[in-house]
């Protein structure tokens, strides 16, 4: 216990330690302003947007005005009956664009979930005497991405749930690995459908869904997991604990423990920082937030999988203990490895790189026995990697007790690295 | 000279270095075969999509057939024409589909246009078809160029032809992973130098701070110029010699962020050189970074946070090639406009110079700590 606090101790108060927490803490700090920044343009796009419709039909009004007028002189009673239809029409959709851009300023998101809910309902479940399809850019919408936008806005509705910031000039979609679009389209989908979270944890569930849990494991492992190899590579500090009454098997363990409980301690920070940028600029979020979790596929044809396939949708706070789980998990597996491969190689950035190099080549490789496939917590989280793969094995069960297997390999290969490396020094 | 001479030295002696050049040429050669063997596949993909798009004129012409059959010849106009134009339209996309399978890649190309205007009068006749027609009135614009120059259409993302191959190893080496690992590699012995101590001998030596710094510069440029000289020539040489003959393959074109051509023998040109350019730019960085902090592991932290941040920005919409940062993501950068910016060149020595100058500075407080 005296050589863990002292080794603990050892990493705590080391300067390049915090130092390196610190620009961690800045570096997140700063995506968040852009990410931010990134929100508020797209504000700023509905907002004008509703603008150029609210003056639109102002203009439209005023012309049938003039219009009716005209008719009314010329005792035109087509025309008139015409115009007072058209005016009619313009003033109503200019008072719906005004109420729009009002409860979008206000964020009164049951006005806009309800009338999005309308338009949404009439193609997510159009009536079987008339078929509806939706289509952006000419491309049709699959009839699985308009059922799980429709549900998630009544979610959300039923919730009081506040949403994140989205492009809403068309509709609230929420993009699913069912689409289908190609080309310019597709760009285009990807920027009208993408989301913004400026509450905290809402910025964090957008960091897990851009692979953050591996990136700052990796991260934590360049800061904490020197333990070892600072001390025979760097410093030859080892023989320090050679001379002292330790046996080998307790010195490795400890400084193998320290190490990782130091990366778990740093995985949590790193959690916490985006949360707490996030509450600070625009409060918490919602721990109710939908998200969607795939039910998996009903035949391997995707014409019929598109509107047989079912979802439901699981909340935040669900997803993110199950993200901690399985971030805990896959930072034993990659300190693990990192730990090896620092056992052969003094310098932590080519460490970090040869690591970064074989998770990366092994995600490349999809199988519910490679640990390498549950890199991506979001993708298992929400069953997308079995829908990509065509293989409802990946679960998450399944990534964690793989994921530990392999850790344990490495932990033994590590001893037994550690015992002839020690034994070729003559000391221990 | 005997300073860089030096320095050029211990960086060729590196054996992670040479390791490196060998896996560049490695991996060249590696994505140059797997090109190669899909190229069938390229094909097939490519008939796939167009009996897509068959397959959707077919199932619009069957329920226009049968409407019209139910109210008779002549009743409705438009349906009369909708029926003509998909026929005319599923005739064409077939003939494509031929011609595409028996590698008759001018036809092909024209037939191709023919489809896209066919199908823009289709849709003008509130029919479906699977693109949208600014997308192909893009593809018209393309096939059109190709035509000119008479060069087959190839796919951007496996082609064995050389001028696009190399446009392709740019875009999957000459980015913020490429340059970050070239970085670490050449740069770690520069910034070792403190962690070590050794930077005290250099220091010792009857040199002045301004030679010393820029004595260091010169040699991270020249071996990021060494890795840059592996990358563009292999690329070259694996493709010219494997890849697939045809005439003036620099005239191919590819399309910029403003939607007009670059020519591929514009696009290897000022990939080189402000690829280059960018190359001063960031070893000054670097050295920069090094002598301010002194401390290996934190040098290596922040660069990983600039790279990541700019990576961030640049996918946002935040490249522009005024700014020399933006040239981490090289491919990204070039397409954005047809001219390249010579301005965003003057820009980049000149951030080049202020780094340099705070390096200097730098230097020339030794009382640091270990």
């Amino acid at each position: 216990m005296r050589i863990f606090s002292f080794e603990s101790k050892r990493l705590i108060k080391k300067k390049t330690t915090r130092v390196m927490l610190m620009l961690s803490i800045l570096a997140v700090s700063t995506i968040y302003l852009l990410h931010f920044n990134l929100a508020e343009q797209v504000q700023k796009k509905v907002t004008n947007h509703n603008d150029f419709l609210i003056d639109l039909y102002k203009q439209d009004q005023v012309d049938w005005e003039i219009k009716k007028k005209e008719a009314q002189r010329a005792k035109d009673e087509e025309v008139l009956e015409e115009a007072t239809f058209m005016e009619e029409h313009a003033r109503s959709t200019h008072e719906h664009y005004l109420m729009m851009k009002e409860a979008y300023q206000n964020e009164d998101w049951k006005k806009i979930f309800q009338h999005e809910l309308k338009q949404l309902k009439l193609f997510a479940y159009p009536p079987p005497e008339e078929p509806a399809d939706a289509n952006f850019e000419n491309q049709e919408i699959t009839n699985f991405t308009l059922r799980a936008s429709y549900e998630e806005v009544k979610y959300m509705l039923e919730n009081d749930i506040k949403p994140f910031m989205q492009n809403i000039t068309t509709n609230m979609y929420l993009p699913t690995i069912y689409d289908s679009f190609s080309g310019r389209t597709l760009a285009l989908w990807q920027e009208e459908t993408k989301r913004y979270g400026r509450e905290g944890i809402y910025y964090l569930y957008q960091l897990i869904q851009s692979l953050y849990i591996p990136i700052i494991i990796l991260i934590g492992s360049f800061i904490f997991g020197n333990t070892f190899s600072s001390d025979t590579k760097k410093n030859n500090h080892i023989r320090f604990y050679q001379v002292l009454p330790l046996h080998r098997t307790k010195l490795f363990f400890t400084k193998y423990v320290t190490g990782y409980l130091g990366i778990l301690l740093f995985v949590l920070i790193m959690l916490g920082v985006p949360i707490a940028v996030g509450t600070i600029m625009h409060g918490f979020g919602d721990l109710k937030y939908p998200i969607l979790v795939y039910d998996g596929y009903t035949t391997e044809y995707m014409n019929r999988n598109i509107v047989e396939d079912t979802f439901h949708f699981i909340p935040l706070q669900k997803y993110l203990t199950q993200t901690l789980v399985l971030a805990i998990v896959m930072s034993l597996l990659i300190y693990t490895m990192y730990f090896l491969v620092s056992q052969f190689i003094k310098e932590p950035i080519f460490n970090m790189i040869i690591v970064g190099i074989l998770t990366f080549v092994g995600t490349l490789i999809s199988h519910p026995y490679n640990p390498f496939s549950y890199i991506d917590t979001d993708k298992v989280i929400t069953h997308e990697i079995q829908l990509q793969t065509l293989n409802t094995d990946f679960t998450m069960t399944m990534g964690i007790i793989v994921t530990l297997g392999l850790s344990l390999v490495f932990m033994a290969l590590n001893y037994i690295s550690f015992k002839y490396n020690s034994r070729n020094d003559g000391g221990g | 000279m005997h300073m860089i001479k030096f320095e050029w030295k211990k960086l060729c002696r590196l054996r992670v270095f040479i390791f490196f050049l060998l896996m560049t040429i490695l991996l060249i050669a590696c994505l140059f075969i797997r090109n190669d063997m899909q190229q069938d596949m390229v094909k097939a993909e490519r008939v796939e999509f167009f009996r897509h798009h068959s397959s959707e004129v077919t199932s619009q012409l069957v329920t226009d057939q049968k409407r019209q059959s139910e109210i008779g010849e002549g009743a409705d106009s438009t349906l009369e024409e909708s029926i003509e134009v998909g026929k005319t339209l599923y005739a064409k996309l077939q003939d494509l589909i031929t011609h595409i399978t028996e590698d008759g890649h001018m036809k092909a190309l024209q037939l191709e246009n023919d489809v896209y205007e066919l199908a823009m009068h289709y849709q003008s006749l509130d029919k479906r078809y699977p693109m949208s027609q600014p997308e192909m009135e893009d593809e018209i614009k393309l096939n059109n160029k190709l035509l000119k120059n008479e060069l087959p259409k190839e796919n951007l993302a496996i082609s064995i032809q050389p001028a696009v191959f190399m446009k392709q190893t740019v875009q999957l080496l000459v980015n913020t992973f490429g340059f970050f690992i070239l970085l670490v590699i050449i740069g770690t012995p520069i910034a070792r130098e403190f962690d070590d101590k050794t930077i005290k001998l250099t220091y010792v030596l009857p040199i002045s701070s301004t030679r010393m710094v820029v004595s260091k510069w010169i040699s991270l440029v020249l071996a990021g110029m060494a890795w840059l000289f592996v990358v563009f020539l292999s690329a070259y040489t694996i493709s010219r010699l494997f890849g697939s003959e045809v005439k003036s393959l620099f005239n191919y074109p590819f399309f910029t962020k403003d939607m007009t051509f670059i020519s591929a023998g514009d696009y290897v040109q000022q990939s080189i050189i402000f690829s280059v350019i960018y190359l001063f730019v960031l070893m000054s960085v670097f050295i920069c970074l090094s002598f301010l902090v002194k401390n290996t592991l934190i040098v290596h932290i922040v660069l990983f946070i600039l790279f990541s941040i700019n990576l961030l920005i640049i996918k946002n919409g935040g490249a522009h090639p005024l700014l020399p940062w933006s040239y981490q993501d090289l491919d990204f950068t070039v397409l954005q406009h047809e001219a390249a910016s010579w301005l965003g060149a003057i820009f980049s020595f000149l951030v080049t110079i202020i780094m340099l100058l705070l390096a200097i500075k730098a230097s020339q407080r030794r009382d640091y700590q270990s």
